[in-house]
């Protein structure tokens, strides 16, 4: 399985979205520490100007950063997946001696892998330059990031893998719609809805919410995998 | 010789749309195959369940002399297939896509990669992005990537789409080493009846979803009836004295004021003499033997009679 991963990655350029994610790096974290540090975002009487519940930093850090990379994440199954069976790469697949579930998880994994890690050493390396900042300046934000606690840890490495798997969710769609651009459009869509607020209603933070979307993710990858399709069958 | 590929009453029904119903194909081992039939006769269709891309509804495919399965996987790596325009990786090289391929089909032979793009005259341009080449030179890259892994069996489907002359010459010239050489079998559709002519050894022909006829290039050969094909300025007259000086009766006039005359014993020479005096313009006057394309439409313009 690893090495169709890997000739997923290769066949797909890599190299381009290693670029992507340190580009995305490097923007979100320039803009995060712009916030905390430069004071952006704040009031002209210097008072941060945050919403409701969202003084800490990294809320700032994990609500910009999945929204990335759940774009980034739809973007590239958009690529390896839902452009494969537009312009008959799939098909091309499907004549080697490879099942063809075995070929479809290799490529639903090979996206997943790539923006997970990707997403985790972003987030790492945005928290350690925050840390690091908090050092020399002043925040306007409440520095809530524990880089030795091992809670803090967890809890973003839980919220990156919902956030990847979210991106099943688009993959699906875009499938189902033959379009990469669906999917893309289906990423945003769902960001505003686990992200967004309706006046004090929101859905972020939910925990039951989230927990059932990753669980309908897993399925629909499931469905997405079990169930090949060729043109027109 | 034992079949390679066997098909009985192979079907395809997609929603309530028959796209072929009755196809039986027996192809021996070592042999070129060409598979013909008029567009939307079924040729993909079938080339497309063969290669395990579609499932049949109905009918049994007999693959290496086993019935092919939808989990036959195996089966895949002892076949080279292009089915349609090839598909490749176009942001990567045409070397690269033949790596790809080899990886794909855990097949790996050290310097079998150059010999394919060498066969098919793709050496200088191993090095481009597949994005650059030309119709042409996808279709060779696709006949390179199809033969490379050295196939028992060859699938393809109209392969000398968009070929120049001298390539399609050099795609004869290949598929007559494969088989003769290599010992391939080759299974390939084409509408340039002249192209499978020339390489054949049996045609299958295949309309309206169904097998019309199956039979060996050396068989039409021997049953293909000689003419004296005529060109003159008035076919009723022309005709008219055939008919009544000459006393022939196997003759049939054709599109653009020509005549063919099934006759053996009569020399060209009496019979324009004939026509002249009879007052008929005579532009031309040949003898001439049944080519494939004549058999094929034959037996397709018989179906539709049917």
């Amino acid at each position: 399985m690893m090495k169709l991963i890997k000739l997923e990655w290769m066949k797909n350029n890599i190299g381009k979205y290693v670029i992507k994610a340190v580009l995305l790096a490097v923007i979100i974290g320039s803009f995060v520490l712009a916030l905390a540090f430069l004071g952006i975002a704040d009031d002209p009487d210097g008072t941060l100007d945050a919403a409701p519940g969202a003084a800490g930093i990294s809320m700032t850090v994990e609500m910009f950063s999945n929204m990335a990379y759940l774009m980034l994440t739809s973007s590239m199954f958009g690529t390896f997946i839902i452009n494969s069976y537009k312009n008959r790469t799939m098909e091309l697949m499907f004549s080697y001696p490879i099942r063809r579930q075995k070929i479809l998880a290799s490529q639903v994994l090979a996206v997943w892998l790539f923006s997970f890690g990707a997403l985790l050493l972003t987030k790492f390396f945005i928290y350690l330059a925050i840390v690091a900042g908090a050092g020399y300046w002043q925040s306007s934000f409440v520095i809530d990031v524990a880089p030795g606690s091992l809670s803090f840890w967890k809890m973003v490495v839980l919220r990156s893998f919902v956030t990847v798997s979210l991106g099943l969710i688009c993959l699906f769609v875009g499938l189902a719609m033959k379009s990469s651009k669906a999917a893309l459009v289906a990423s945003f869509l769902l960001f505003l809805l686990t992200q967004g607020n309706v006046g004090e209603f929101s859905l972020a933070g939910n925990g039951i919410f989230v927990s059932v979307l990753t669980v309908i993710s897993f399925i629909l990858a499931g469905m997405v995998v079990c169930r090949p399709q060729t043109s027109a069958e | 010789m034992s079949n390679i590929l066997r098909t009985t009453h192979l079907a395809k029904t997609i929603k309530d749309r028959t796209l072929v119903s009755d196809v039986n194909i027996h192809v021996k081992k070592g042999e070129i195959y060409g598979f013909l039939g008029p567009n939307g006769a079924g040729k993909t269709t079938v080339m497309r369940m063969l290669t395990n891309l579609w499932r049949p509804t109905g009918g049994v495919i007999e693959l290496f002399g086993e019935t092919v399965k939808p989990d036959s996987y195996q089966m895949l790596s002892r076949m080279g297939t292009m089915i349609e325009f090839p598909a490749f990786y176009e942001g990567l090289s045409g070397r690269k896509n033949l790596r790809l391929h080899c990886e794909y089909m855990g097949y790996y032979h050290h310097g079998s990669i150059d010999e394919a793009l060498e066969m098919l005259h793709l050496t200088e341009a191993a090095e481009k992005l597949v994005k650059n080449y030309s119709l042409g030179m996808k279709q060779r890259l696709g006949i390179a990537r199809a033969i490379l892994c050295r196939p028992e069996l060859l699938i393809l489907d109209e392969p000398t789409n968009g070929l120049d002359p001298a390539g399609l010459k050099q795609n004869r010239d290949l598929f007559k080493t494969l088989s003769r050489e290599y010992e391939m079998t080759v299974f390939l559709s084409s509408h340039l009846l002249s192209e499978v002519e020339d390489i054949a050894d049996t045609i299958g022909i295949i309309h309206r979803g169904k097998t019309l006829r199956e039979i060996s290039m050396k068989d039409i050969t021997e049953m293909n009836t000689a003419y004296i094909e005529l060109s003159v300025d008035n076919v009723r007259q022309a005709s008219r004295i055939l008919s009544d000086r000459l006393n022939l009766d196997r003759f049939k006039v054709m599109e653009d004021s020509r005549i063919r005359i099934y006759a053996e014993n009569i020399e060209t020479s009496g019979i324009s003499e004939v026509l002249i005096q009879g007052g008929v313009g005579l532009n031309a006057i040949s003898r001439k033997t049944e080519t494939l394309e004549d058999y094929y439409l034959s037996v397709t313009e018989e179906a539709e009679q049917a």
